[in-house]
């Protein structure tokens, strides 16, 4: 099982050119070209918080528009990643068909273009974060090993979803449609504690939420270091832990049972 | 290769969505097995040609030997680099240049980038796309991108080349050049696989040919043999489309050639004779309705398609009758007039007149000649004989 992961590093030439290939790919030909990587992130972050501290508070907080974009960051990293990786090996089919090579390396690739997008977006955040909120200057390092977390469970998610996308076209639109709702049930834009009558009134359905949905426990795990300058809950990290192993075993577990029948389903 | 069978599933619908699973009940899918119990052994330094219908399992045989799937049942054991031609310019991405693509395709290969940048210059110069190489690919006329596709296939020096059809396109030229790199590389002792419909670069090519039919080995031999067996074998095929595509024929129809058959004196049917031999060709016709007698004309071809000679005659001489059906004509000849070689016999029938074409029928069948002796070399038999004039006037003069 290792062996999946392993080949990112013995064929580190080709994931390289893999990645180079995707990464200019995405914004060949357009104005900004590679530039776009800079001003997306950016223009992302911008108009979330034009819109949320200008236009709408949700929630009483010092300095909303950080708090949002801690959240935002990993969220926008493990959408994209997958959005993108259910539909990787299928767009590479013409590759896949013709010559031997280790396939996971398509979806990872793809994967590792969108860190790019959150490299970005957290050397804007951080450096932001630790001159306004002092009280991160202590915790703020937590947020790189949790990124690799993050990093982690979005990988074992997106070989599941490329393998699965070969062999059921509609995965990628599903995908792409669960993750709206997704973002709403996720405390991105909001935290539990501060839904008005939430906890006492629906008790259960919130702990439901905070713990069914996996990324709930990642999302205030590097929010509480990032934002709140507190060190994250234990019961989070543990579940992120474990959560992204299980990715990680899940993904390279479907993609060897699948490997050989890629080539002929695509 | 050992007992190797690969067996699809194909579905009616070619895509699964799904809802396709929640809301259809699991249909069983039709199994089609491209290859069955096929056992193969190739050596390295052999050049072995793979040849056979449309559907009979070539390109799954080569993509097993590239490893990209598995059989369903036997073993494959493949050493060495792989390098397959199976389509060219595979993963050319069209926003790229074809610099870019060449660094691309060859990592995909598992050539280091020094490597590549090293060769950079062999491959575009062998490609001639030096005006174009940092050029979108999108660009590319199909020939460029032909080019190109080759040019970096042959420079990455594998151990083992597979070829799938890459003769079907690129000019004249270019394909001699292609096939100067191929040879090359024979040379220096690589293992070939050629599929191809193409039966004279088969047999320049490859000393060693497989046959397979319906997924099947049919025969595994020397080129020349497998090649005439493939011909038979397509010369019994009744659909016209599939005989169009390997002999090489067409025509109106009214009257068919079934079967060509070479003969020895004895009446025995040989594809080998040796220089000098007398030989008659049979040539069963079919008529599908009553056809006046017709004109048939035989064509001798070399083994590179060159027409060497032929004989044209009014069938009628020989007595054609009237009404459908099949008659069998021969062509006899008391001298074989060919020194050595291999050639093709192609049979060409149309209406008395030579103005509508019935059947014209290439490489029908096929002729081997041995020559007769060491002196006998060339492909013609030249019979005459060396003798002293008298003088008749004072030399000098």
């Amino acid at each position: 099982m290792v062996g999946v992961y392993a080949d990112l590093l013995r064929y580190r030439e080709l994931f390289t050119s893999l990645f180079q290939r995707e990464l200019r790919a995405r914004f060949k030909g357009s104005v900004l070209g590679l530039g776009w990587y800079l001003a997306y992130p950016l223009v992302l972050m911008g108009a979330y918080t034009v819109v949320f501290s200008v236009l709408w508070q949700a929630v009483e907080l010092r300095y909303y528009p950080l708090f949002l974009l801690s959240g935002l960051a990993p969220w926008v990293f493990f959408s994209t990643a997958l959005q993108s990786a259910s539909r990787s090996l299928l767009l590479s089919a013409p590759l896949v068909k013709r010559v031997r090579f280790p396939r996971q390396l398509v979806p990872l690739s793809v994967t590792a273009t969108h860190l790019v997008t959150l490299v970005v977006m957290l050397a804007v955040l951080v450096p932001i974060n630790l001159v306004l909120l002092p009280e991160t200057r202590d915790t703020i390092w937590l947020v790189f090993p949790l990124g690799l977390v993050l990093v982690a469970l979005t990988s074992g998610l997106a070989l599941i979803v490329a393998c699965a996308n070969v062999f059921f076209r509609d995965v990628e639109h599903l995908i792409s449609a669960l993750l709206l709702p997704w973002f709403f049930l996720t405390p991105i834009l909001y935290t539990f504690e501060s839904l008005p009558g939430a906890i006492q009134n629906h008790g259960t359905l919130i702990e439901v939420l905070r713990y069914g949905n996996f990324f709930t426990p990642l999302v205030e795990a590097i929010r509480d270091p990032l934002y709140f300058g507190r060190l994250p809950e234990a019961g989070d990290v543990l579940y992120s832990v474990v959560a992204a192993s299980v990715a990680l075993a899940l993904g390279a577990f479907v993609f060897r049972k699948v490997d050989d029948d890629l080539a002929v389903e695509l | 290769m050992e007992d190797v069978s690969r067996r699809f599933r194909v579905r009616d619908e070619p895509t699964l969505t799904l809802r396709d699973l929640l809301v259809h009940p699991r249909r069983k899918p039709r199994e089609i097995w491209a290859l069955r119990d096929v056992t193969l052994q190739i050596e390295p330094g052999e050049a072995v040609g793979l040849i056979g219908r449309n559907g009979s399992g070539k390109t799954t045989l080569l993509r097993l030997v590239a490893g990209i799937f598995s059989p369903t049942s036997g073993t494959v054991v493949a050493g060495g680099s792989i390098a397959s031609l199976l389509e060219l310019g595979a993963g050319f991405h069209p926003d790229f240049t074809g610099r870019e693509n060449v660094y691309l395709n060859a990592a995909i290969h598992g050539l280091k980038r020094d490597y590549v940048r090293a060769r950079m210059d062999d491959i575009v110069e062998f490609a001639e796309l030096q005006q174009f190489i940092d050029l979108p690919v999108r660009t590319y006329s199909a020939g460029m991108y032909v080019r190109l596709g080759f040019a970096v296939a042959t420079h990455l020096q594998p151990d083992v080349l597979l070829l799938d059809e890459v003769f079907a396109v690129g000019d004249e030229v270019f394909q001699r050049k292609c096939f100067e790199r191929i040879f090359d590389f024979k040379q220096k002792g690589g293992t070939i696989v050629f599929v191809s419909h193409d039966a004279p670069s088969v047999a320049r090519l490859c000393e060693r040919a497989v046959l397979l039919n319906d997924g099947r080995l049919e025969m595994d031999g020397p080129t020349a043999e497998a090649l005439a067996l493939y011909h038979r074998l397509l010369a019994g095929e009744h659909d016209p489309a599939e005989r169009r595509a390997g002999l090489r024929e067409w025509g109106s129809g009214e009257v068919r050639v079934i079967r060509v058959a070479l003969r020895a004196v004895d009446g025995e049917e040989r594809r080998e004779f040796s220089s000098g031999e007398p030989l008659a060709v049979e040539v069963v016709l079919a008529a599908e309705t009553d056809v006046p007698a017709p004109l048939l004309s035989l064509e001798l071809r070399d083994a590179a398609g060159t027409f060497l000679g032929g004989a044209s005659q009014p069938v009628e001489e020989a007595g054609w009758g009237s009404g459908p059906g099949e008659r069998t004509l021969v062509f006899e000849l008391d001298r074989l007039p060919i020194a050595e070689g291999r050639f093709g016999i192609g049979i060409v029938v149309s209406d008395a007149s030579g103005a509508r074409l019935y059947h014209h029928l290439d490489a029908a069948a096929e002729l081997v000649v041995r020559p007769e002796g060491p002196e006998t070399r060339g492909a013609l038999l030249l019979d005459g004989r060396w003798s002293i004039r008298a003088p008749s006037a004072a030399p000098g003069r």
